[in-house]
């Protein structure tokens, strides 16, 4: 079976990684100190995560980072954008309820 | 406060042909926001915590958490805005200025930083269970 971003979060374990990455970037240590399951366990999690192109690992000597890249900057424009909207029409409500308000 | 050392990241300017102090009032009376903004229990208190409601959507529960940052009546008002889709709070500003005939509006948003990401978003909704489930048996079905 392929791997894709669904398989990833269908697994409580996978999900909590991924919202410990979306805070900062993490050695394999410093996630496997966040779960009771062994080290290798929590690395079989972070081998998959890793296969559903949702994280990425740099070698850094012995040291595994791992980190989320790209998404949440993607996102900040989206909902930058997404607000631009929301503001525009508000302000625009704005406009009618003061003009109803001084009619 | 200064606010140079942001990045403004949303600021949009509107002029409205009405006095100040009316525009002041309808941008702090809790009555006239409900009305065309989102239903909220907004009090102009310095410190005051309120919530604007609206509809869930997506991952977002349609709850927005605001605090009373900082009131000079009528020129400016500012409050903190977070919703349970963002990492951190933003700011939302008030300017108001008054021209000749009118009063400017220059609404602020910012601090938009990192978000959960995409996934994230989707574990903080309440849909990713149902998404999961259809994309599976999607799968299945194959």
């Amino acid at each position: 079976m392929r791997r894709d971003a669904f398989q990833a979060i269908a697994d409580p374990t996978r999900r909590e990684i991924i919202n410990l990455l979306t805070k900062e970037t993490k050695t394999l240590n410093e996630i496997a100190a966040h779960f009771e399951i062994s080290r290798p366990a929590v690395s079989k999690h972070v081998k998959i995560l890793n296969e559903c192109g949702l994280l990425n690992i740099q070698k850094d000597g012995r040291r595994r980072h791992c980190f989320i890249e790209h998404e949440p900057l993607r996102e900040v424009g989206e909902w930058i954008q997404q607000y631009e909207r929301f503001w525009n029409n508000k302000l625009d409500n704005l406009g009618d309820y003061l003009n109803k308000k001084n009619s | 406060m200064s606010t140079t050392d942001h990045k403004k990241q949303i600021s949009i300017n509107r002029f409205y042909p009405y006095d100040i102090e009316d525009v002041w009032s309808a941008i702090t009376d809790p009555e006239a926001l409900s009305e065309w903004l989102m239903p909220t229990d907004f009090r102009l208190e310095p410190n005051h915590q309120f919530q604007f409601k609206t509809k869930p959507s997506g991952g977002f529960d349609g709850i927005v958490n605001c605090q009373i940052k900082s009131i000079q009546r009528p020129n400016f008002l500012s409050y903190s805005w977070n919703a349970n889709t963002f990492k951190e709070p933003t700011t939302v500003e008030w300017h108001l200025k008054t021209i000749e005939d009118g009063t400017v509006v220059r609404l602020e948003h910012y601090g938009f930083k990192g978000f959960g990401g995409l996934i994230g978003r989707m574990i903080l909704g309440y849909g990713w269970k149902r998404k999961v489930l259809k994309k599976l048996s999607n799968h299945l079905a194959k």
